[in-house]
């Protein structure tokens, strides 16, 4: 097999950078009413007041900035877990981060619908006691991967009855959280953003202290262990960076599955696992897909808009299979 | 600077694998661990390796215990390949050997030329220069294990521990990871603590034999000395006739037959 350089690789993450730019603006012009280039950049620095400034200020930038921050955060959660556990499966929808936050926010919309607002908090402490609970469960002398991922599926699964549940006593309150539980941006205020950037933030920052760490756990707990790296802790440190960053991502835009499983993969096709480059390529690549699916939902049925999670896993899917066949990368183990 | 082992004794799921146990490894020395399956050779270099942690029991590296050196100093005088080494698709030899420079590098002191160097001189050392951006996967069995080696040296350890270095590999490679070991005891002076399931192979690079069986050491001593027809009928259960081979100076047996079930 021929192995990537990296002078490629830093081309193909100028590339991935440059699409990502595009989307931005694809973004920012893309819905209800068509807003151009230009007319964008004039809103960015005129003061008038404007319909179009009004649209852009309050509605377009706001939710082009949340899917940019959704989608890093959950791609850079499962390119993280997926380096720790050596899992190729391993993702914040899969270890149960997701169904942890997605429980609790339910549990307020549909229980105290009146307390709406304090459903990202509710989300946000959920994911990360989801991933306490599953890291106590899996601890054992040190906590091994593959039964970090099965208890992880199994917390998973008695949150997801337990949004049954909640779905089944109070059938006529469904309709409310339909959104919620698809995952979607719509309604997006600065408030959201605001209040969950720096979480984000600080999850990207810790984050870019992994690259190398992340690298050296891919050879095995032992190999790391007489390179004198202090596994467990590693472990630890970074499965909090991944549910942080995947709680803050859940408060905003619900149960978005898929995405922190899908990009680190078509990453890693295109960039290889060398986390160096997989960490930074991922962000970016996340950020880029949710904002084309965020676009596309906003359009395809226009002035109607569908939840993004719907596009992401109807159009995301398929895409990722066919990468996944004709790619020639795929997770070591 | 030499490894000691005392007393040692280790649970696993509450289970003794090892008890009794006291090990020296001498400077310069190379160190064969054989026993049959079970005897506790594999928890007993993980122990060391700190990968397993002892009940009780104390093991010193040149008078400290190890569980009191910080795990990276730990790294730099001691460099450990464990038995289960994972890949990933497209790492290349010359990033594997740059992992073995993890434990001297920190936040504040990146890897720079001289770690460059130290790892382009880990590569000539086990003739794997020429690989150097090859895909681990595109390598041999024997070029990978002198992949892993170089990575090992790049830590500029002086004590090497290897579990069953040559298990899975085809004897030609067998004997080139064997040969590398010896060149780099001899030449570098790296101390080296083996498991090995050949008993000819241990007999013929060894300074010093540590036979364990049923988890405690059965016997030890130099090659000469602890392989003979008692002990390989004693902990291996097997009947031998054992040979004298003048052009390596040193002995070896070839088995006769099984001297009682299930050993």
């Amino acid at each position: 097999m021929e192995t990537l350089n990296i002078a490629k690789k830093s081309a193909v993450l100028w590339a991935i950078f440059a699409v990502f730019i595009l989307a931005i603006f694809l973004s920012l012009g893309n819905g209800a009413v068509k807003i151009s280039i230009s007319e964008i950049s004039a809103a960015m620095i005129s003061e008038e007041v404007t319909a179009n400034r009004q649209i852009i200020w309050n509605v377009r930038f706001p939710r082009t900035v949340a899917a940019i921050l959704v989608g890093v955060a959950l791609s850079l959660s499962g390119a993280i877990l997926q380096g720790i556990m050596r899992n190729p499966l391993a993702g914040p929808n899969i270890i149960g981060v997701s169904a942890g936050g997605g429980f609790f926010g339910l549990l307020i919309l549909i229980l105290f619908p009146q307390y709406f607002f304090l459903v990202p908090f509710g989300a946000f402490v959920g994911a990360l006691s989801a991933t306490m609970v599953i890291y106590l469960l899996a601890w054992k002398d040190g906590v091994m991967p593959s039964r970090l991922i099965l208890a992880g599926v199994a917390i998973s699964s008695i949150f997801g009855a337990g949004n049954n549940a909640l779905m089944t006593f109070y059938p006529e309150r469904v309709s409310g959280v339909l959104g919620f539980m698809v995952g979607g941006l719509s309604a997006i205020t600065w408030r959201d953003v605001n209040m969950v950037y720096p979480f984000i933030l600080t999850g990207v920052a810790a984050a870019l202290l992994l690259p190398g760490k992340l690298n050296i756990l891919l050879l095995g707990d032992d190999v790391a262990t007489g390179l004198g790296m202090r596994v467990e802790r590693t472990r630890l440190f970074a499965i909090g960076v991944s549910s942080l960053l995947a709680g803050a991502a859940v408060s905003v835009v619900g149960m978005l599955g898929f995405v922190g499983l899908m990009v680190p993969h078509i990453t890693r096709i295109f960039l290889g696992s060398d986390h160096r480059y997989l960490i930074p390529g991922s962000m970016l690549m996340g950020g880029t897909i949710l904002l084309l699916c965020d676009t596309l939902a906003r359009v395809m049925f226009a002035p109607m808009e569908i939840p993004v999670g719907i596009i992401m896993s109807s159009l995301g899917a398929p895409f990722f299979l066919y990468l996944l066949r004709k790619g020639r990368g795929h997770h070591g183990s | 600077m030499d490894l000691k082992v005392s007393n040692l004794e280790v649970f696993l799921e509450n289970k003794r694998i090892l008890k009794n146990i006291h090990l020296e490894a001498h400077e310069g020395e190379i160190i064969s661990l054989i026993g049959p399956n079970g005897s506790g050779k594999s928890t007993l270099v993980k122990t060391i390796s700190r990968l397993i942690k002892a009940h009780s029991g104390e093991i010193s590296y040149s008078g400290r215990r190890i569980g009191s050196i910080p795990t990276k100093e730990l790294a730099r005088l001691i460099a450990v390949l464990p038995q289960e080494k994972k890949l990933n698709t497209d790492l290349t030899v010359e990033q594997l050997v740059s992992y073995g420079r993890h434990p001297h590098l920190s936040f504040g002191n990146r890897f720079g030329s001289e770690d460059r160097e130290i790892v382009m001189e880990a590569m000539r050392l086990t003739g794997m220069a020429d690989y150097w951006d090859r895909s681990m996967h595109s390598l041999s069995g024997g070029e990978r294990q002198r992949a892993w080696i170089s990575m090992a040296l790049a830590q500029q350890p002086r004590f090497l521990i290897l579990d069953e270095p040559t298990t899975y590999l085809d004897i030609s490679y067998q004997m080139e990871v064997l040969e590398l070991v010896e060149n780099l005891n001899r030449s570098l002076g790296i101390t080296v603590l083996m498991v090995l399931h050949d008993l000819n192979h241990a007999w013929r690079y060894s300074d010093s034999i540590y036979v364990l069986k049923d988890g405690s050491v059965h016997s030890h001593g130099r090659p000469g000395d602890v392989i003979d027809r008692n002990m390989l009928k004693d902990v291996f259960g097997i009947d031998a006739r054992i040979y004298e081979d003048t052009a390596n100076n040193c002995k070896f047996f070839i088995p006769g037959g099984r001297t009682k079930e299930g050993a």
